[in-house]
């Protein structure tokens, strides 16, 4: 290891565990201050500034859980994952699985920064074409039960069990959360309409089928997901009007006929 | 090599302000009297949504400056692939007049401490940076420039002053400079060095761009915060700076506790005043 390197490796050793005095050796005391307390200002410096970006892409959570609260569990998720990113943009990655563990108790806390995190990943995701209706109409009725959807890219489906989206309309607004408690499962549909951001809760059989259309699976399949979700008899009407209303919201960016 | 009658030397630009999410609704409706912003890159190496809208918005009326954060080029570390294809694809879209980060490292063993961590002053440091700018610059296809950071400590190992390492970087790098006025009073400061002295320091020609901002005094140090208007003594030296080196594209960082977009413009303008001032005393000398 040249010396740089070995420099290197114990200055970011010492910032990242405070007990681990080895960057010190290397550091001058300034004329006014001692290498201690300079080198603390790397330190404090690290921390402070990654959960000012965590607070940036969790802004609800950040509500919910108020400034100590939000701190604390900020502060433990950048000490069980330094960042790997080059761009402090993706470094709140996993923040919402950590925090479903670190709040195991409060399934809210978790649900709540999968949803703000849902929504930060919408709003710069890549800018796609979207399909309107007309280019369907237009197809054979034999090639439906094949035809296949892909999503845009700003859509998420954001799995959760507490009344997420409420608490986060809720924090949006100043308001005081709704009871936090699980309300069973549901799913969160995030997508982006031109460059606004939108949500909102979607029917189990709803979600079970844009679940299959994520999964690339054709029409046949998704319809058959919607009939065991909500009986067989609908399904044809019933997956044709959610279609309908995905291409007017704008959620489809592309669609595949099987040959 | 770069100097002055460099054909691909940056543009003068004249007064410029870093462009910030804050300002973006003054910045389209009003169209300000600012010649250029610089933009933060990472912030656009995004796939898509409203900044890059934004900014194509912007691009359109203003020059557009790349300033990045995270390129870590004092590192051990490998250079990262992917963050220089990612680079170089916003540098497409926006076609900066230049593109700059700042001479230090941020993390290594994989990991990015997202701060802007200072270098020793060594032969090896100086090799070590220089061949990876020279790198950095053959796959950009253009030369970059570099800043020097504000500091917090020194290190026992370095064998020469501050401006002494930036300058040979420079040199064997074969880069531009950007000349971060603030950070030398601060580092100045820390450091117990006189800031006039790195003005005179560092080779003239490769200049091409100052920064101005404020920052926190906190008694024994200064921190590098760019929260608060810019002090006097920065203004002064800002003056002495004009005077050593010309006409240079100057603007003003401000990236916490961010004012109404007019005071900015207000100290801009100061800026203005000062460099014009200068430029009339060199007429008449």
């Amino acid at each position: 290891m040249s010396d740089l390197a070995a420099l290197q490796a114990r200055f970011q050793a010492g910032i990242l565990a405070p007990d681990n005095g080895a960057a010190l050796a290397d550091i001058n005391d300034s004329p006014r201050e001692a290498a201690p307390v300079l080198f603390g200002v790397y330190r404090h410096a690290y921390a402070a500034r990654l959960v000012e970006v965590l607070q940036g892409n969790f802004d609800k959570t950040w509500s919910l859980l108020g400034d100590d609260g939000f701190a604390e569990a900020a502060r433990a998720y950048i000490a069980a994952a330094p960042s790997r990113f080059r761009n402090a943009r993706w470094f709140g990655d996993g923040f919402a699985a950590f925090l479903a563990e670190y709040h195991a108790a409060s399934p809210a806390v978790g649900d709540v920064a999968a949803l703000d995190w849902a929504i930060a990943g919408a709003f710069d995701a890549a800018d796609e074409a979207c399909v309107r209706a007309e280019a369907l109409a237009a197809l054979h009725p034999e090639n439906w039960p094949g035809l296949s959807f892909r999503l845009q890219a700003a859509v998420r489906l954001v799995p959760v069990t507490t009344p997420a989206a409420a608490i986060y309309e809720a924090m949006g607004a100043g308001e005081a959360p709704p009871a936090l408690d699980p309300v069973g499962p549901q799913t969160v549909l995030v997508w982006r309409d031109g460059l606004t951001v939108r949500y909102r809760v979607l029917e189990p059989d709803e979600a079970a089928a844009l679940a299959a259309v994520a999964e690339g699976q054709p029409f046949a399949g998704v319809c058959e997901r919607i009939a065991a979700a909500a009986g067989a008899e609908t399904a044809g009407a019933r997956a044709a009007q959610l279609l309908g209303q995905w291409l007017e919201s704008r959620l489809v960016a592309a669609f595949a006929v099987d040959a | 090599m770069a100097d002055n009658t460099s054909p691909d030397r940056p543009p003068y630009l004249g007064f410029g302000l870093g462009l910030r999410t804050q300002h973006y609704s003054d910045v389209l409706e009003r169209k300000p009297p600012v010649d250029w912003f610089e933009i933060i890159s990472e912030n656009y190496m995004i796939p898509g949504g409203q900044p890059l809208a934004i900014l194509d918005r912007i691009r359109a009326d203003y020059p557009i400056v790349m300033h990045g954060v995270s390129l870590s080029i004092g590192s051990t570390d490998p250079l990262d692939p992917d963050y220089l294809r990612d680079l170089k694809a916003l540098a497409d879209r926006v076609e900066p007049r230049w593109i700059s980060d700042h001479l230090c490292w941020t993390g290594v063993g994989g990991l990015n401490l997202h701060d802007l961590l200072p270098l020793p002053y060594t032969e090896e440091a100086v090799q070590h940076v220089a061949e990876r700018i020279r790198r950095v610059q053959d796959y950009l296809g253009r030369r970059i420039a570099i800043e020097n950071v504000s500091s917090y400590v020194t290190y026992t190992h370095s064998v020469m002053s501050e401006w002494e390492f930036v300058s040979a970087v420079a040199e064997a790098a074969d880069c531009w400079l950007l000349f971060d006025v603030n950070n030398i009073y601060v580092s100045g400061f820390n450091h117990d060095f006189d800031a006039e002295t790195f003005i005179e320091g560092v080779p003239r020609e490769r200049v091409v761009q100052f920064h101005l901002a404020g920052h926190s005094h906190n008694g024994s140090h200064i921190i590098d915060t760019h929260d608060a208007p810019v002090i006097e003594d920065v203004w002064a030296l800002y003056e002495a700076a004009c005077r050593h080196f010309g006409p240079v594209s100057t603007m003003i960082e401000r990236d916490d506790n961010i004012p109404p977009l007019a005071e900015l413009l207000a100290e801009l303008d100061r800026a203005r005043r000062i460099a014009a001032g200068v430029a009339r005393g060199r007429a008449a000398a």
